[in-house]
């Protein structure tokens, strides 16, 4: 094996994440539990760089093993682009997480084990390239669990949060749930494999369930949600867990609970009300919503329920919107969770029922929150708008109905959202000028950036709509 | 003239608002913005040239028809957005016989309105952030207008939503401005479900339809949504220009800058529901029972404007109800197939109100004035023109139930707003009380009470 060879495979993502997790506890274990922002940095970089020599060496055969030229062949590094889920889910993955720590507040303020993250993250990787369901959960009962380690850990230093050990006992019984569903749906495999049990269709209808209850609580779908919100609004500065949630949510809405459903009962009534049910459940109740923290969380359970309903009944190109959605779901939210941890790092902002006037001073974050909630309410000129047009164009033929559905939800969500827009960043300001709430580079940059990725795939989306679609198909 | 150097001019007319709505967008990241003269030379410039523009199409078209009898539309923009799996989505714009005059309409009221507001918000703190908000109304009204199917026309329709909410809620620090934005966009929101369900249903009906000639060809629809897609339209249309029972929203959106309130209530966004009507009733086979719907709902308004405006506190309220009114019997127009006389009478009706409400607060002024130089209470004979603003006692009982039923239509969507609050908090209990019990705790914080915690 070359070098080239192990550069730009999967593995080695992994071996870096796991370097940086070993990095990181030798630094806890000498106490210094401060975040470094420069060297999760650097892992994230150098994890960018490989992805993309990943990109480059699964591109068209190349005559000969020059790096320069691998990595220089726009071309066959488009085609590769347009037929690699796993291409696509590495690149949001990392983008997601550098992210999430330009948004992450200096220390002293946070105490973060990034030990914790980094772990995830290459499990992450992990599940992202392996090809055998088997070692797919394996990988996530061990997600699974540190993420339900990590929820402890942040609850036990959220000091001034009463209900702190109940959303962690809460998040732990669903999530304990996921891992008792995919161990015994392990289990039923392995023993598959050696023949100890003969195949039986009620033992393949088990094992069907559990992969599909342990994908619906991770990904959080209708009635599996529970959990989320509280999650979504845990008084934290910081979006790591957010972002591995999504991220590991993602995974296993694509990797299992889409295949099954598609695959197994396309024109079940389940599969179908659900989420039909759920898109509608989570537009109520985000209505009524004061606490600023829940509001992506709200958003991602509309979202998960669109996500569901593409890739139900319908045929390989709703999976293109699902992803599309995915994709849309992923930025957007990303950026409403930096804002409201922002707002919430700077100004201890957590809930709003009257106007606080922050748009006074912070201008671009008010932006960044509209532009982020107007994508995921289908805004024209942004990337939820393409998605919107693709659900929708496939939707109408198929299930009229679910236009109308879809429609009031969006409705709904966007009047939601524009409400607490207006409370967070409009009226008169309750907080004075200082020089805290001039934003710092770092926070500039990814508020740019995710406008950006927002506005002008939403402008021009034949690019992403074409690598999308291969994918789906 | 040439039809490709027209198309060329053509285009101009939406490109020139979209390079200085992006030229702005980039001003606003620098010091720039503060500099009111820059601001107002780029959008004079672009609003100017727009007009220009549309002003040589609009005498092409004049040409044309004296020649030929009839206008044939003109695609100026077609920009492929993405296609795959058999459904593309292009963004086409096009000029012709109908939507000129819309066009036309618009760019004299934008280039009039932006005029006024450099004088009127001189000095203002938001002075960029309402040319920004004009220019992109701007951009979503001539979307509207030209765009060249429902799709297309949704995609302006929800730029003239958020800008309309966005500025009717421009001087923020007031609460009841915010309240009132929201009660707007409420408006905009709900019928937005009409046209964009029906623009989708259109879509899948009339694969690649486009608007053509001015009334030459009616599409049918299958008979499953021959009803149904007009009333989505209808739909749409009734809250776009306040139409009853979603008129309760226009007093209240009268809370932003006067200027604002003009080219959005006066002249171009009020009207923006009239247009909607006036492509489906050129472009679908509209079946009876709407159309008498439509009548009905227009003579209703009408009624409605005319009364409730009589017992209005404030000049801008009552010209909103007058607008009203007058946007109901365009309706009726409509309904009756009287489209030309419909385009004209919008096309005056814009102007005229345009120019009453931005000319109240000078006349408000000037009253005032008069006053305070008579140092007495005017004399309602001696007023002249002035003795319109002097209140008439009134009294009867048309007076008494105008009064009461304007109170009660006060309210509009309050209503439904709160129902859906209570369901929500009802919803959001069930969720906390659920927490709870698997978590074994107390329930979480009432989700009734926020606030900021420093």
């Amino acid at each position: 094996m070359d070098s080239w060879s192990v550069l730009s495979s999967w593995w080695s993502l992994c071996v870096l994440f796991v370097g940086a997790c070993l990095v990181e506890l030798w630094r806890e274990r000498k106490r210094q539990l401060y975040y470094s922002r420069g060297f999760a940095l650097s892992v994230a970089i150098i994890a960018g760089v490989l992805v993309l020599l990943q990109g480059g060496s699964h591109s068209s055969p190349v005559p000969n093993d020059d790096l320069t030229s691998n990595v220089l062949s726009a071309s066959s590094y488009v085609s590769y682009i347009r037929f690699s889920a796993d291409y696509v889910f590495s690149v949001v993955s990392i983008g997601i997480l550098a992210a999430a720590i330009l948004f992450c507040p200096t220390a002293p303020l946070v105490r973060v084990r990034m030990s914790r993250i980094f772990a995830m993250q290459a499990l992450i990787f992990g599940m992202i390239h392996v090809r055998d369901t088997e070692w797919f959960l394996v990988l996530g009962v061990a997600l699974t669990l540190e993420f339900i380690f990590a929820v402890w850990y942040d609850s036990k230093n959220l000091l001034d949060d009463e209900q702190r050990f109940t959303r962690a006992r809460a998040l732990t019984a669903y999530h304990g749930v996921a891992v008792g569903a995919m161990s015994v749906s392990l289990l039923l495999r392995l023993v598959d494999q050696t023949g100890m049990l003969a195949h039986t269709a009620t033992l393949g209808m088990v094992d069907m369930a559990c992969l599909c209850v342990a994908s619906a609580i991770s990904f959080g779908i209708f009635p599996f949600h529970g959990w989320v919100l509280p999650f979504f609004s845990t008084p934290r500065a910081t979006v790591f867990l957010p972002v591995m949630c999504i991220q590991a949510g993602l995974l296993f809405f694509f990797r299992v609970y889409a295949p099954i459903v598609s695959t197994y009962n396309h024109h079940s009534l389940i599969f179908v009300g659900i989420p039909v049910v759920g898109i509608l459940y989570a537009a109520l109740l985000f209505f009524g919503e004061s606490r600023l923290k829940r509001i992506p969380g709200n958003l991602y359970l509309s979202h998960v329920c669109l996500m569901a309903i593409s890739v139900v009944g319908l045929d390989a190109a709703s999976f293109t919107a699902a992803i599309l959605d995915g994709v849309n779901t992923v930025v957007a939210t990303l950026g409403l969770l930096g804002v409201c941890a922002l707002l919430h790092s700077r100004f201890g902002v957590r809930g709003v029922l009257v106007p606080t006037g922050l748009g006074t001073f912070f201008p671009e974050i008010a932006v960044c929150y509209l532009v982020c909630v107007l994508s995921l309410v289908g805004f024209p000129g942004t990337l939820g708008f393409i998605e919107e047009e693709v659900l929708l164009g496939q939707a109408v033929g198929h299930h009229n109905l679910l236009v109308a559905v879809i429609a009031i939800a969006l409705t709904l969500n966007g009047f939601s959202s524009f409400r607490l827009f207006a409370r967070v960043f409009m009226g008169q300001p309750v907080l004075g000028h200082d020089s805290e709430t001039k934003l710092l580079i770092r926070e500039r940059l990814i508020i740019y950036s995710i406008i950006a990725v927002i506005i002008l795939n939403g402008l021009a989306p034949s690019f992403i709509v074409d690598s999308l679609s291969h994918i789906g198909h | 003239m040439n039809s490709t150097v027209l198309e060329l001019i053509g285009s101009v007319v939406f490109i020139a608002p979209l390079v200085t709505l992006i030229l702005l967008s980039f001003i606003g990241w620098t010091p720039l913005k503060s500099r009111e003269n820059v601001i107002k030379g780029i959008v004079a410039t672009g609003q100017s040239v727009a007009l220009f523009c549309a002003l040589v199409v609009g005498v092409a078209f004049v040409g044309q028809y004296f020649s030929t009898g009839r206008i044939l539309p003109l695609a100026v923009i077609h920009h492929p957005l993405f296609s795959f799996n058999h459904h593309s989505v292009d963004f086409n714009l096009q000029l012709d016989g109908m939507n000129i005059w819309f066009v036309l309409m618009a760019t004299v009221l934008s280039n009039i309105v932006g005029v006024f507001s450099r004088h009127y918000l001189h000095r203002d703190p938001g002075f960029f952030r309402f040319f920004y908000l004009i220019v992109l109304f701007l951009v979503g009204v001539l979307i509207v207008f030209m765009g060249s199917s429902f799709q297309i026309i949704f995609m302006g329709w929800e730029f003239v939503g958020i800008t309309s909410a966005l500025l009717i809620s421009f001087f923020t620090l007031r609460r009841e401005t915010i309240d009132n934005a929201l009660h707007a966009f409420w408006a905009y929101r709900v019928s937005d479900i009409g046209l964009l369900v029906g623009s989708f249903l259109v879509a899948a009906s009339i694969p690649g339809h486009m608007f053509g000639e001015l009334g030459a060809h009616r599409y049918p629809l299958p008979s499953e949504l021959a009803l149904i897609v007009p009333f989505l339209f209808l739909f749409s249309a009734m809250g776009k220009s306040a139409q009853f029972p979603y008129s309760s929203w226009l007093p209240r959106a009268m809370e932003g800058p006067t200027s604002s309130s003009a080219i959005f209530y006066g002249g171009l966004s009020i009207h923006a529901g009239v247009f909607l009507l006036l492509r489906m009733r050129s472009e679908l086979m509209v079946p009876t029972p709407v159309l008498v719907v439509m009548a009905a709902v227009g003579l209703v308004s009408c009624v409605y404007g005319v009364l409730l405006s009589q017992v209005q506190s404030d000049v801008k309220s009552a010209l909103a109800y007058a607008s009203l009114s007058q946007v109901g019997i365009m309706f009726v127009e409509i309904s009756l197939g009287w489209s030309q006389i419909a385009i004209f009478h919008c096309i005056g009706h814009a102007f005229l109100r345009t120019y009453q409400i931005l000319k109240c607060s000078s006349i408000i002024h000037q009253f005032v004035e008069f006053e305070d130089a008579h140092q007495h209470d005017i004399d309602r004979a001696k007023a002249g023109i002035l003795s319109l603003l002097i209140a008439r006692p009134r009294k009867g009982r048309l007076f008494s139930f105008s009064f009461d039923f304007a109170l009660r239509a006060a309210s509009g969507p309050s209503d439904i707003v709160t129902t859906l609050e209570r369901i929500s908090r009802f919803f959001q209990r069930g969720e906390d009380r659920w927490l709870a019990l698997i978590g074994r705790g107390a329930t979480t914080q009432n989700p009734g009470q926020g606030g900021i915690r420093g």
